[in-house]
């Protein structure tokens, strides 16, 4: 659905991404993780295309991303930054509705079937109940679903997320997880970087494991999460032993 | 909010149009009155109507009431998108350099270096303000791939100090015509004619009509640049676009009647007050708010010591001051 052919990417002109050739699979939720400065957040930057590749190219169902129509591919691609900026005085619905702007006319007009979806995105995130309250009213973790919100609103089969965890405490965290599995039943593919490594064996299909811009390993967490990979990969030393609730990969530091 | 909006919209384009027909005959050395309005529609309607009060009010009032209102509306709608595009809700339209710039090359001309009288004030003020703007957006790296709104405003401020530091030595050196110019550099609206109209209207309409097209794109840049590039805008059209209309509004303005300080800063605030951050109604509602404020300011400028003229500047930045001044403090509870 989505690879990298030869890709390097960063700020710039110093790739932080280096010579990357990635498939990801369709239909699954996949995790970038890696140490800090790796380059996750770059690889999921360049593949919603905030940032150009410097050379090489992002592949969508096999065309090359920076040739398409941006609005056609915000259509089957959607993206959740890390800090995402909030913008003043607008209410729930309002950001949930900007979610429709890769389908609406250039002045942004709403018709009866955007409005169902928005409703839709609003009472699958579970933030209908808020939708006239001014977003700069609500919690971090509230926050969280009505951004979550706004790109499911987007109805686009590839969802890319930078690190949605980090500012919620472990409740909303595990809550967002969930909330992500969930989606990923209904059909989506679900890019994510994580920094927890224990919740991306447990909720993610897939690990892409980096290092320095270059891909160390993938696979899914039974093949690839073991106490070698986070002594080359993290150099943490640490046992990895199996979840006693759900049976997955966990890592207990030495 | 949204309840009461039709009718906060209607008071509005009731202050403007009151302002627009006070305008056209308060404050006159030759009496005028209000009555006088309606022959000035019958000539319109092509039924002679030749009176004095009747000229008057053609060849004097009307262009200049027009040119207020637009310029109004062109600061106002100026301010609101670089409020946008920095995301600083009290950057304002001076910001880019371009009234230093226009300033700075119409001084120049007065001071009589490199032949430049020879050329019409608008062209010289026209050619200063996009001159600066460019230099402005290009040292702030508005045209790179990640602009910082800091780096902008720093380029923006070295380079307003450098032009007006520039104008004063000009003005140093042509002692005689100093008092013109500074009246110029005050803001007014008291030379303005029809040919002033003329200049004004063909930069400034494309400037609004591109400005409101594109109202819905700065909604979504709100959301900050990754966000809406997910969600499919080219932020790179949207910044030169914008960047486009700001100088053309800008450049048109100045050139008519001087640098008009506080319009672009505190009108957009006012209306986000009174009509929300939807940008799509925000800049029509600046644009008219703009317009009935300049009008209005402009009508003050005339009546605060008549019959002699207050350059209608300092009236927008005595208005203006205070209410920046209680503006900051709110902004930072």
């Amino acid at each position: 659905m989505l690879e990298t052919r030869s890709l390097s990417a960063g700020y710039g002109r110093t790739p932080v991404v280096k010579n990357l050739n990635l498939q990801l699979p369709e239909g699954r939720i996949t995790a970038l993780i890696g140490p800090n400065g790796c380059g996750k957040s770059t690889l999921l930057k360049t593949l919603a295309r905030v940032l150009k590749p410097l050379s090489g190219e992002v592949l969508m169902r096999g065309a090359a991303l920076h040739r398409l129509d941006d609005r056609a591919i915000a259509r089957q691609l959607s993206m959740l930054p890390q800090t995402p900026t909030q913008p003043e005085g607008i209410s729930v619905r309002q950001l949930v509705e900007y979610g429709r702007a890769p389908y609406l006319s250039h002045w942004g007009r709403l018709k009866a079937e955007d409005r169902q979806r928005v409703d839709l995105a609003m009472r699958e995130t579970g933030v209908h109940e808020l939708a006239e309250r001014p977003l700069s009213d609500l919690s971090g973790g509230q926050r969280q679903r009505v951004w979550i919100a706004m790109i499911l609103a987007q109805d686009t089969d590839l969802v890319l997320l930078d690190e949605p965890t980090t500012y919620l405490d472990l409740a909303h965290q595990i809550e967002l997880l969930q909330l992500l599995q969930q989606l990923n039943r209904n059909g989506k593919t679900i890019v994510v970087v994580l920094h927890d490594l224990n919740q991306a064996c447990r909720y993610c299909d897939h690990l892409v494991v980096l290092r320095e811009g270059q891909l160390v390993t993938q696979g899914s967490p039974d093949e690839v999460f073991d106490a070698e990979l986070l002594a080359t990969t993290f150099s943490l030393s640490a046992q990895v032993i199996r979840d006693p609730v759900a049976g997955t990969p966990m890592c207990i530091p030495l | 909010m949204a309840n009461n909006l039709p009718i906060r919209a209607l008071l509005l384009i009731a202050v403007l149009i009151t302002g627009l027909a006070q305008s056209l005959v308060l404050w006159s050395s030759f009496e005028l009155h209000l009555g006088d309005l309606l022959p000035l529609l019958g000539t319109y309607a092509g039924d002679g109507g030749d009176s004095l009060a009747t000229q008057l009010m053609l060849e004097l009032r009307l262009p200049r009431t027009l040119v207020a209102a637009l310029i109004g509306a062109n600061l106002a709608v100026a301010g609101v998108q670089v409020q946008a595009l920095t995301r600083n809700p009290l950057a304002s339209p001076t910001l880019l350099g371009i009234n230093a710039g226009a300033a700075c090359m119409l001084a120049l001309a007065v001071a009589g270096l490199f032949g430049l009288a020879a050329l019409p004030l608008p062209l010289l003020a026209l050619i200063g303000g996009t001159f600066s703007a460019l230099l402005v957006l290009a040292l702030g790296g508005y045209f790179r791939a990640q602009p910082s709104p800091v780096r902008l405003i720093l380029a923006g401020i070295a380079i307003t100090a450098l032009l007006s530091g520039l104008t004063r030595a000009a003005l140093i050196l042509s002692e005689d015509m100093a008092y013109s110019m500074l009246h110029w550099l005050s803001g007014s609206l008291a030379q303005v004619d029809w040919d002033s109209w003329h200049q004004l209207w063909p930069l400034s309409v494309p400037g609004l009509i591109l400005a409101l097209l594109l109202g819905h794109a700065f909604n979504l840049l709100a959301l900050g640049e990754e966000s809406a590039t997910g969600l499919g805008i080219r932020i790179h059209w949207v910044r030169r676009l914008a960047a486009i209309s700001v100088v053309l509004l800008c450049t048109a303005s100045v050139a008519s009647a001087g640098p008009i300080a506080f319009v672009g800063l505190l009108v957009p605030p006012l209306c986000r007050t009174l009509f929300g951050n939807d940008h799509r109604l925000l800049l029509p509602a600046s644009a008219l708010t703009g317009a009935a404020f300049l009008v209005w300011a402009d009508l003050l400028s005339r009546g605060v010591a008549f019959p002699a003229e207050t350059p209608v500047g300092v009236i927008t930045a005595l208005l203006g001051t205070p209410f920046f001044i209680l503006l900051a403090a709110r902004s930072h509870r």
